[in-house]
Formats: structure tokens, sequence, C-alpha cells
């Protein structure tokens, strides 16, 4: 072989020569994140590990995503596995103060209530002519809810995987921006400054026997959204009992920062080129905003119902936070509060819905397993 | 597809509020049992 032929031949198998379009789009895609990550601060500890993987997945011929190869590995065994949004769950679950629920349990009906855009998009979906499985993941966009997205289309859809969890966590990010305008349409300024009265302490022992009641008659309803219930109130267990406090610890950071480094790697993993540049990654996206949105107004419009039966009234704001994204949907009925009535303080009377949305995407997602898988 | 789609939002809605009404009662339980110890306590 000369050696204009062996330079030949090196020179056909850098990136360079095997590059295209799609792949400088997707660096685009990548940077994009990391910028949004880094400058935005929207969700930076999963769009920072995303754009890079997003980057490193479309370098051509670059053994990332091939079979025993390092990306394909995290995705493998993190997400195919499940073993990452559970462990989330966990994390999530020693972070999570169920007392606000317990003290006022009627706010977990706004966490039902607000599983409504899930439903409106699956059908959005449906119509736009995706099939059934693909409807359903798409659908729990709605819940507001990362880990439980990643887990429902990793069971029914993976194909959709990586369209399905940025665009889930791109509008968690955006919560602050997409819902006061919705909100503003939806109540008046009354509604808005209604006062609920004080919560009453939660003892310890209600507490400790909450992650046990919920993860036993949850996963009796609804047995498919065990892996992530269990996980769920096993951290918060760890949180109330009071005796493993180091467990606890490790759920909330070292494990919890872990796990997000692999779920940030995994998911920017499934976004080369050739799978996400499609249009119906677009309508995902279209799709992920319609759930997020009627979720959001589902919210609300239950707890402007319930008002009418109930004698103390409750602020339909914090029916808004029964979307998931625990904890800004919650500091966003907090803000809209305060800005019609500086004195009213909200944010513990939002946190049940919020937590209690949590729990409603999660049966969402198991009911959508039990009927589809 | 369609007549399949509608069953699994209305059994799948109802669900979630199943699951989530167990919890209000159970938490309810929670709450009476929870003040009666409290109220025995102060006694």
């Amino acid at each position: 072989m000369s050696g204009f032929q062996l330079a030949h031949k090196v020179l056909m198998q850098t990136g360079f020569v095997n590059l295209t379009l799609g792949h400088v789009i997707m660096w685009f895609v990548g940077f994009f994140f990391i910028y949004l990550g880094i400058k935005k601060e929207y969700e930076p500890l999963l769009l920072i590990p995303i754009g890079f993987s997003i980057f490193a997945v479309n370098l051509p011929l670059a053994p990332l995503t091939g079979k025993g190869e390092i990306l394909r590995i995290f995705y493998h065994y993190g997400l195919e596995w499940e073993v990452v949004p559970t462990l989330i769950f966990l994390g999530l679950g020693a972070m999570t103060d169920f007392g606000p629920l317990i003290a006022n349990p009627i706010t977990l009906l706004l966490g039902a209530a607000a599983q409504l855009g899930v439903y409106i998009a699956f059908f959005g979906a449906l119509l736009l002519g995706f099939k059934i499985p693909e409807a359903c993941s798409i659908g729990i966009i709605g819940g507001a809810d990362g880990p439980t997205t990643i887990y429902l289309t990793v069971a029914l859809a993976p194909q959709i995987l990586g369209a399905t969890a940025v665009s889930a966590y791109s509008y968690m990010s955006m919560v602050p921006l997409i819902q006061p305008p919705i909100i503003r349409l939806l109540t008046s300024k009354e509604e808005r400054r209604i006062k609920m009265k004080m919560l009453r302490p939660v003892s310890k022992l209600e507490r400790v026997l909450f992650p046990i009641v919920a993860c036993l008659l949850g996963c009796l309803i609804v047995p498919p959204s065990a892996p992530l219930l269990f996980m769920f109130m096993l951290g918060n267990l760890f949180r109330e009992c009071g005796v493993v406090k180091r467990l606890s610890d490790a759920a909330q950071n070292e494990l919890m920062n872990i796990v997000t480094i692999f779920l940030g790697i995994a998911v920017g993993a499934t976004m080369p080129a050739s799978v996400f540049l499609r249009p119906q990654t677009l309508l995902i996206f279209f799709l992920g905003l319609i759930a997020f949105s009627a979720s959001t107004a589902g919210g609300i419009l239950f707890a402007k119902f319930m008002n009418l039966f109930l004698k103390e009234k409750i602020n339909p704001l914090i029916g808004s936070a029964g979307v998931s994204a625990v904890p800004m949907a919650a500091r966003v009925s907090q803000k809209m509060a305060m800005d019609e009535d500086p004195s009213n303080i909200l944010i513990m009377h939002a946190m049940g819905p919020n937590v209690a949305g949590v729990i409603g995407t999660v049966l969402a997602a198991g009911m959508f397993i039990a009927m589809v898988k | 597809m369609w007549d399949e789609a509608v069953k699994i939002a209305i059994v799948g809605l109802s669900g979630v509020f199943a699951g989530l009404g167990a919890l209000v009662v159970a938490l309810k339980i929670f709450g009476a049992v929870a003040s009666r110890l409290t109220k025995k306590e102060v006694k």
C-alpha cells in the first residue's frame, strides 16, 4: 500500500468525511441545551449532561452507542433495566415532605385532576397519527414528571424516549413561564386572594405511617406503578423514621447526584440525528406543551369545582401545583398569590397537591402499563 | 382504535382518582386517630 493510499484510508475513517448536516444540527441542539443549562439555569443538572451527550452521540464513527460501547451501556443498564428512574424516585422520596398533604388530604384530588392533560395529549397524539403506546408516552409528559415519563416511555415506546424526556424536562423548567397566563385566564382576582387557614401540625406517627400506607394502597390498586411508588415511599420512610439519617442523606445527595449524571448521559444517548431529526419530534414537543397546559387547567378547574362543595374554600391557585414539577409549580402558586395579596402565604398549601401530582402521575403511568403493555 | 383509546382514558383516569381517593380516606382516618391520641395526651 502506497503512502497516498494509506493516507486516503485514514482520511476516510475520520469523522470529517462522514459528517452529515444532521450531525451538525444535533451539535447545535446539544449546544443549545448546554447554553440553557449554564446561561439560563434551566434544569442545569440535566440539560448539561444531556446536551453534551447529544453532542457526543452525533460524532460520526465514534464508538459510543454500538453494542457494548459506553453510552449504550449507560442506556441499557440505566434506562432499559429501569434502574435510574427508580433510584431517582428513592432520592425524591427522601427529599419530599408529605406533611402538607397529610394535614389537608383533600388536596390529593387536585393531584389527580391535574392528570387531565395526560389524557388530552394522549388523544391529541392519536389524532396526529401516533400509535397507542406512543400516545401514552407523549401524554404522560403532562404529568410534569421526568423520571416517570422516562420509565413509561422505556416500557411502551423506547423509540421516542429522547423526544419525550427532553420535552418533559424542558417544560418542567419552563413552568414559571407556561403556568401564569393559564392561571390568570381561569381565575378571578377574588379567587386568587382567597386565604386558606393554617395547616394543622402533623405527628411523627402519621409521617412514618404515610409512606407505608401510600405504598400499600397505590401498589394494590395499580400494581404496575409499584417500582416507582415503592422506591418513592422507601425514600420517604428513610427521611421520616429518623433513625437512618445516613441513608436518607445518601439518597438525597450522593445517590441522587450520581444517578442524575447517568440519567442525563443515557437520555442524551438516545438522540442521534437519525432518530431525533424527524417531524414527529416537533409534534411531541407541541403535544407536550398541550399536555402541560391542560394539566394546569385541570388542577385549577377542579379546585374551583371543589369550592362549590367545601365550607372552607381553597385557593384555586394551588390546583395548578397539581402538575408535579416539584417545587416549581408550588412556587408559581405562591408568587401569584403574593402578587394579589403580599400577606397571602400559600406555599405550604400548594405543596400538598404538588407532591400529590407526583403520586398521581405514577398511578397514571401504572394504569397505562397495565392496559397497554 | 378509538374505542380502545376512550376505554384506556376513562379507566386510566378512574384508576388515578381511585388510588388518590383511597389515600384521602386513609389520611382522613389517620387524622381522626391522631387528633384523638393528641387529645388523650392533653388530658
